[in-house]
């Protein structure tokens, strides 16, 4: 009943999940948008009026001959009148202060490349160093285990499903083999938290070490009574009884099921519709919250882009893709982008451009036309005529006036076919036009002020812009491209570098790598006189140490300390019984008796302010042979 | 006895301890399962960190007959084990025992004597008998030994043979205690807490208590997959490429015993493999000597069993 009533659940959220994205594919109203406009400012989104970020911003302060126009707007009617920002006036102080902040920001990029190099080199040179010192041990083998694994343990380690191991143990119950079914309800629970990350199994683990590792709060006691109950069956040979195992059954099955639940919601979460961030308010008058508002709240599905233009996926055949906004004012176009744009255009993408002709994607064939008329007269084709750019109707009702700031113009090149005007001003120059390329529609706009606070919130425009949206959306979703959108994804990380700038500093860096690399590995492959002996590191101390000495004319005093330290350690592993170094050095070396009581005679008589003999460091020698060969039969 | 009883009189005589001794529940939880398994305990630690003390406090509590032996170079072996003294009035000879005739016996800083006066010991300890002018004399039951020692690198010491250390059923370190638990330590000695009398402390068992936990203890059931998971955690000592010289079997057999009295201090009546493995390293860790390679690269043998403890697989099934 339990899983029944979990599918049902699930279903009902997997419904809200699809329901919702149909939800918002609204009709919009243009009649209502201005007044939707205002409510939206009267509700928060009127920063740009009651407080615009000062000093404007040059896109803001081109907008500023519609401020008289917005009801209630004071605040941005007074920043216009700001005297402008003049960058000239800056202090000579100011600008040398950014070249050298300019040239200390390239330096630290200079250093961290130099860093990023030398804990690369320190890591590889670390790693060959530990692999050669560990080859030797490595090469013994692994001890064997004595214990032969169960089939039934394996079934722990195995990448069985939790839910698979579930429904075995419930077979095994329901055949009366009670002990069996136990191991595999542990081992379920196991598994299913395991998958959660509450546990991590492996062989060296107890069930005891399972209980109190698990991270998983209100499944710890349900696992621990599992284990008690399972170790009493498995350790304690206590027979099971059915309600034992119905008691463990139902805590494995909550403890599995709880991961399941966990799955689906984390399926659900991810199939409902992606959000792109929020709609923040905004004090920029250039800015274009309002307009995202205007139209989330007349239904449709609008969110920011969140990605580039240059990634916008090709739609396919019977795909109704959504209409991508691009202001071209505020997002720069990189060629790539553009050059993306235009295929994706033609595969059946619709794309509304605004603002900045000249930087619209050359194919498009639109170039600017001259105008000294901010009045727009916006009229629509009949929305029934399947072929929008030629069948034209003008009745009245589809005309809407509009005003700009600052008078713009555009001409279509008709000779990559036809395209249809939406709205002229007052001197007839064509403002907005649109046209079919191949599969899909671009609509233009001269300008990209209808789109930005301030131009929205200029009666009756918020009803212009709605309609045009209204009729090239058609229940389309609407996709607001951000000004970094129209950056170009790199297609690597090299390419990314060598975008920043990082080109000439990689190769050198490359450089400088493979170099290091080269040194180490001709140092590693260097010829040696003779294989390393087993306790190298000592040995080359030893060694070492002797030549330092016999330099210095040192080698009573090398002779001297080395059969001291011998004399130690032999006599910290010779038997309690036996008192004489050299006899035990014979022994254990098996070398003559009389040869090794005379080198350690040699040995132990040498002292440091002797003068050399001249046989000290051959008598050194000779005992450490039998020192390493009395330690290595050890 | 019955498993609840067990379990009572383990957690009362663990709590009347942790009294006296703050912090060092390790080695104070060792001492008892060594007590209650019939094994004896070395006690490694550097000076200052309460390893006689845990030893007197338990012999306190557990109301056992307790003799404290200080091991100096001088000292002889008859000094441990007793010898003939003759009476010149009956003109015979009577034995005198030695305080190793008593149940608790600690054997203060045990590598301060020469070998000969350690060896004293292993009589008493493997067989608790005493052998002394051919007559063997038993020890008294329950019988423990608590040896402390110092790190052998402090001077003038004689490290243990290793026949003697296998006769430990446990080798325990005391570690430094945390900031917290010194901050006690030094409070209660503020307060007025004096190591030397112990008479605050009340028995909370009786040596007969302490047999019968030990007849208890012996009678928990242990299936044949967890003797061979102690089994081949013993042979993996041998195996190892990094150990000269591993666990004997009777590391198995303390093994085995140390995990019965877990169990049983658990309330259950068998032994699962997580009874077995807080007790590897206590049995293991003076039984094992590594090679002087390992030695060189500053391996412990702490460090080694622990890598042998994750390459064993747990049994799981019956």
């Amino acid at each position: 009943m339990r899983r029944v009533a979990i599918i049902v659940i699930a279903m009902m959220l997997a419904s809200l999940a699809v329901a919702a994205p149909l939800a918002r594919a609204a009709t919009l109203d243009p009649a209502g948008a201005d007044s939707v406009v205002l409510h939206a400012r009267h509700e928060g989104l009127d920063d740009f009026c009651a407080k615009p970020s000062r000093p404007l911003s040059t896109h803001a302060r081109s907008l500023c001959p519609m401020a008289a126009g917005i009801p209630q707007c004071d605040a941005f009617v007074a920043a216009c009148n700001d005297k402008p920002f003049d960058p000239d006036k800056l202090p000579r102080w100011n600008l040398g202060l950014g070249a050298a902040l300019a040239s200390l920001a390239g330096g630290v990029v200079w250093l961290l490349v130099a860093a990023v190099i030398g804990l690369i080199v320190v890591f590889v040179v670390s790693a060959i160093g530990r692999a050669r010192k560990d080859s030797r041990l490595a090469s013994s083998p692994e001890p064997k285990a004595t214990v032969v694994p169960d089939p039934m343990a394996e079934a722990l380690l195995a990448p069985s499903d939790a839910e698979a191991l579930l429904a075995r143990a419930s077979e095994h119950a329901l055949r009366g083999e009670l002990d069996r079914a136990a191991l595999l309800y542990l081992a379920a629970a196991l598994r299913a938290l395991d998958r959660r990350g509450a546990i991590r199994i492996a062989r060296h683990r107890t069930n005891g070490e399972y209980v109190r590792a698990c991270k998983d709060g209100e499944a710890a006691p349900q696992l621990r009574a599992i284990v008690r109950a399972v170790d009493r069956v498995q350790f304690g040979h206590e027979a099971p009884t059915r309600e034992a195992i119905a008691d463990v059954a139902a805590r494995a099955a909550w403890i599995v099921r709880a991961a399941v639940v966990a799955s689906l919601l984390l399926l659900l979460v991810g199939c409902t519709p992606k959000s792109h961030g929020p709609i923040l308010q905004s004090d920029d008058p250039g800015g274009d919250d309002l307009f995202m508002a205007v139209l989330e709240r007349q239904g449709a599905d609008v969110a920011r882009l969140g990605g580039s233009l240059a990634s916008l996926p090709m739609p396919e055949h019977d795909e109704k893709g959504p209409l991508v906004v691009v202001d071209a004012a505020r997002t720069l176009l990189e060629e790539e982008t553009r050059m993306h744009l235009v295929r994706w255009v033609k595969a059946g993408g619709r794309l509304l451009i605004a603002g900045d002709v000249k930087s619209w994607p050359e194919d498009f064939g639109a170039k600017p036309h001259e105008s000294s008329s901010s009045k727009l007269t916006f009229r629509f084709p009949d929305p029934e005529n399947e072929n929008e750019n030629e069948r034209v109707v003008d009745p009245a009702d589809a005309t809407f006036k509009a005003t700009v700031a600052e008078p713009h113009g555009l001409d279509w090149n008709d000779e990559l076919g036809a395209s249809y005007v939406l709205a002229k001003n007052d001197e007839e120059v064509p403002y907005a036009a649109a046209r079919a390329f191949e599969r899909g529609v671009v609509v233009g706009l001269a300008g990209d002020d209808l789109l930005t606070n301030a131009g929205i919130s200029v009666p009756p425009n918020a009803a212009a812009i709605v309609a045009l949206i209204e009729r090239y959306a058609h229940g389309r979703a609407i996709r607001v491209a951000r000004p970094e959108d129209g950056i170009s994804p790199p297609s690597s990380p090299l390419a990314a570098l060598l975008g920043a700038g990082l080109g000439l500093p990689l190769a050198h860096a490359a450089f400088a790598t493979a170099l290091l690399m080269l040194a180490v590995g001709v140092r590693q492959a260097r010829a040696r006189r003779e294989p390393p002996p087993q306790r190298r590191a000592w040995t080359e101390h030893v060694a070492a140490t002797g030549s330092l000495y016999a330099r210095a004319h040192l080698a009573p005093h090398a002779l001297s300390a080395y059969a001291r330290f011998v004399d130690g350690r032999l006599r910290a592993r010779m038997p309690r019984t036996m008192t004489d170094p050299a006899v035990y050095l014979a022994l254990r070396s098996r070398a003559d008796a009389a040869r090794c009581a005379e080198v350690w005679a040699l040995a132990t008589a040498a002292r440091s302010a002797d003068r050399p003999r001249g046989d000290e460091l051959a008598t050194l020698r000779e005992l450490r042979t039998l020192y390493a060969a009395a330690m290595k039969t050890g | 006895m019955t498993p609840e009883e067990f379990t009572a009189t383990f957690d009362r005589i663990r709590n009347e301890v942790s009294r006296a001794v703050v912090g060092q529940r390790e080695v104070t939880e060792g001492l008892l399962v060594a007590m209650i398994a019939r094994g004896h305990v070395l006690i490694e630690g550097a000076p200052g960190l309460g390893k006689t003390l845990m030893a007197r406090a338990l012999a306190a509590v557990s109301g056992c007959a307790f003799k404290r032996i200080q091991f100096t170079p001088d000292l002889m072996p008859s000094d441990i084990t007793g010898s003939s003294v003759f009476e010149r009035e009956r003109g015979t000879f009577t034995f005198i025992p030695g305080p190793i005739f008593a149940q608790l016996v600690l054997a203060d800083e045990i590598n301060r004597a020469p070998a000969k006066t350690q060896s004293a010991l292993l009589e008493a300890m493997q067989d608790r008998q005493v052998t002394v002018d051919g007559v063997s004399r038993a020890v008294p039951h329950p019988f423990v030994v608590i040896a402390t020692q110092n790190p052998v690198e402090s001077q003038g010491t004689y490290p243990l043979p290793e026949a003697q250390l296998d006769r430990f059923l446990m080798k325990l370190t005391a570690a430094d205690p945390p900031a917290a638990e010194e901050q006690r330590i030094v409070r209660n000695h503020a307060d007025g807490f004096d190591p030397s009398d112990l008479s605050p402390l009340r028995p909370v068992t009786s040596p007969a208590e302490i047999a019968a936990m030990q007849v208890y203890a012996q009678q928990v059931r242990i299936d044949d997959a967890v003797i061979a998971y102690i089994v081949d955690l013993t042979r993996r000592t041998r195996e190892d490429r990094m150990i000269e010289l591993g666990a004997s079997p009777r590391a198995s057999i303390a093994l085995l015993k140390a995990a019965q009295v877990i169990a049983a201090s658990e309330g259950r009546t068998f032994v699962t493999p997580d009874d077995v493995k807080p007790m590897v390293k206590p049995v293991f860790r003076h039984r094992v000597m590594l090679q002087p390679d390992a030695q060189l690269q500053g391996i412990t043998p702490d460090e080694r069993i622990d890598e042998l403890i994750k390459s064993a697989p747990v049994p799981r099934a019956a």
